[in-house]
């Protein structure tokens, strides 16, 4: 890796660990962020994002491991010395300076001059609509106006890179659809590289370039949107991503390379052909939109009782019975009622098969590469 | 039940007035007697106002050349046995006090702050240095006085300042580390993102927080310098006077204790620190409404 262009790299993070305590927060972590990237970590909470960002930011002092911004070791240079912006999830205005002081502040301390200053600083409360409230006190702000204020307030320094820490979490849902667009939008529209702290995988998605799922202080995957929703790389991705949840089916593996089989309960004997999966128990899992559901019976399918239905909307999810597991399916609103009984099924091709011992997932279509 | 209420207001209010009796008797009699005549002073059944009020225990506290020539011409005057004025103790009293003052808050509040952002010293530290203060001062004083000759201190301002700034230092810790808690680390985080170093974040951000408990703390710290008796009469032989110091020397030959020059003194005595107290009753009402977001 070393000596490699780093022209393009904006961050690295190389074997980055830290303990505290004798509990290993994260683990070895590798991380590269592009210039111009937006990259999500993704996790639940507790699994080492949030301290990665802190490492970063030169709050905490990795273990182990380097930080390099630009491709120069910054692991040891001081939080102010690093021209990193951070959003904090409480955004910390200075709630007795007004909007206008808060966003000359960083400026200010960086000692800009006056002019460049106040023309920076009018410049970016124009792009995020802060016109109106330059005279107000950090203290009068409500949580959205705060939020536009702490970006705006990081925003005017031009952070080589800039953290945004679980930015949206205390706002409501409603606020966060239509600031997940404008957040975007400013990033691509300044060419921003961009960090993003996160446990909500809707946000991660729908902005990310790339998303790195964190899990227990590892780095599972770091793949595209598309890729980490249908080409988990393990268990974990797979369950944290996607609402309603992917459905994981028993199955029993027999045979292996090209004559290797799986069945459940609807199919039985499938060619299943992937690299490397033991014979024995394992799972299958499928998404809710793969399956399908039918009124009559069809070749292949079986019949199910709804236990449940969630109406989502524009769609219906209904929670059937299939064998011992129960499955969610998703249907036109409409489709069918408690207690009904439908007839599903679904295709091999759009499902994963688990290793139930390491967690690793196979994809058919590396049956298809091997073959 | 709406007479079980009406009871209750009346139980509280009741409660209130003895409080406020109770606190503020000692003062209307100070006051009292510092306008009466020697000779009211100790009467019983007891005075509560003078009819005969009179300035001369004021003029014995600051003039008392002309006290004792004011007495001269009066019948059956007054052996006054005076140290000196009064003016003396007030100087050493405001040296002692304001500069203890300000060395305690200082120090108090750069460790508290080491204590609070740092964890210094561990969890239970802040409980640690408190136990300085469990030991009564009558206690310790007796090494205090031979460590303090040993160290040529006795009896200098620089000596007893050092002793006020010891004893006062862990209540000025243990009450501006409680205000400095109270603002978010992030508000320094943030300021250091924006390219402050961290004493220049402490400076900027937080310390403009936590300035009226700063003050707070200081009024409180004052208060127990300015009366503070015992340290000031073992590590002192004249050369340095404390207003309490100045009360405990008006004595005289004839008649025991002078009750009207110790009030009149002591009147005098409350004056600074009711005047600094008006004037950071601001910051002090404002107390701890800092508005920071929390968690």
């Amino acid at each position: 890796m070393k000596g490699a262009d780093t022209g393009d790299v904006k961050l690295e993070l190389r074997s980055l660990r830290k303990v505290f305590d004798g509990v290993e927060a994260v683990k070895e972590s590798n991380l590269i962020l592009k210039r111009g990237e937006f990259l999500s970590l993704l996790g639940p909470s507790g699994c080492g994002k949030s301290t990665t960002l802190a490492m970063i930011a030169g709050f905490l002092e990795p273990t182990s491991g380097e930080i390099l911004i630009d491709g120069k070791p910054v692991t040891h240079v001081p939080v102010q010395k690093r021209r990193i912006g951070l959003v904090f999830q409480d955004y910390a205005i200075f709630t007795k300076m007004s909007v206008r002081k808060n966003l000359l502040f960083g400026l200010e301390a960086q000692k800009v001059p006056r002019a460049e200053r106040e023309k920076t600083v009018d410049e970016f409360a124009e792009k995020l609509d802060l016109k109106g409230l330059m005279k107000a006190r950090g203290g009068e702000l409500n949580m959205s106006e705060m939020q536009r204020v702490a970006l705006a307030r990081v925003l005017v320094t031009k952070p080589e890179l800039l953290l945004l820490d679980e930015p949206m979490s205390n706002l409501d849902a409603a606020l966060r659809a239509s600031l997940r667009g404008e957040l975007k939008r400013i990033q691509k529209d300044l060419g921003q590289t961009v960090l993003y702290v996160t446990h909500d995988q809707i946000e991660a998605m729908s902005m990310s370039d790339r998303i790195a799922v964190m899990n227990f202080g590892e780095n599972l995957q770091i793949a595209s949107p598309d890729d980490i929703y249908h080409r988990p790389k393990n268990r974990f991705v797979a369950e944290f991503i996607g609402d309603p949840p992917i459905n994981m089916i028993s199955c029993t593996v027999t045979g292996s390379g090209r004559s290797q089989r799986v069945s459940t309960e609807v199919h039985k004997d499938i060619p299943f052909e992937t690299k490397v999966v033991s014979p024995g128990d394992h799972v299958l899992g499928i998404r809710a939109h793969h399956i399908v559901a039918a009124h009559e019976a069809f070749h292949g399918s079986i019949a199910a009782v709804v236990k449940l239905v969630e109406n989502f909307g524009s769609e219906h999810v209904l929670h059937v019975t299939y064998g011992q597991d129960l499955l969610t399916v998703m249907v036109q609103p409409g489709f069918a009622r408690e207690g009904d009984e439908v007839h599903v099924s679904f295709d091999l091709k759009d499902a994963h098969l688990v290793d139930r011992n390491s967690g690793a997932i196979y994809h058919p279509d590396e049956r298809e590469a091997a073959a | 039940m709406r007479e079980q209420k009406t009871w209750q207001t009346v139980l509280k209010r009741t409660a209130v007035i003895v409080a406020a009796v109770f606190a503020f008797f000692p003062i209307y009699w100070l006051i009292s007697t510092s306008f009466k005549p020697f000779d009211e002073w100790a009467n019983w059944p007891p005075i509560w106002l003078t009819d005969n009020p009179t300035l001369q225990n004021y003029r014995i506290v600051f003039f008392p050349d002309l006290a004792r020539e004011f007495a001269a011409q009066q019948e059956g005057s007054l052996d006054y046995k005076v140290s000196g004025s009064a003016w003396n103790a007030f100087k050493g009293s405001a040296i002692v006090s304001v500069a203890a003052t300000i060395i305690s808050v200082a120090f108090g509040t750069l460790a508290a702050y080491s204590i609070v952002r740092f964890k210094t010293g561990g969890k239970n530290y802040p409980f640690q240095f408190l136990t300085v203060r469990m030991v009564p001062p009558i206690a310790v004083v007796v090494p205090m006085v031979v460590l303090f000759s040993i160290l040529k201190l006795s009896d200098t301002y620089f000596g007893l300042i050092l002793a006020y700034s010891a004893f006062t230092l862990p209540f000025s810790i243990w009450m501006i580390r409680s205000f400095i808690d109270d603002v978010p680390a992030e508000l320094e985080g943030a300021a250091m993102i924006h390219g402050m170093g961290q004493f220049r974040a402490f400076l900027t951000v937080t310390l403009p927080l936590v300035k009226g408990g700063i003050l707070s703390t200081a009024l409180f710290i004052f208060i127990l310098n300015w009366s503070e008796f015992l340290f000031a009469l073992v590590l002192t032989a004249g050369n340095v006077v404390t207003v309490t110091l100045q009360v405990a020397n008006y004595v005289s030959a004839s008649s025991g204790k002078l009750y009207g020059v110790q009030a009149a003194m002591g009147t005098i005595s409350t004056i600074p620190v009711i005047v600094f107290g008006y004037m950071i009753q601001r910051h002090i009402v404002r107390g701890l409404t800092f508005g920071a977001i929390k968690r």
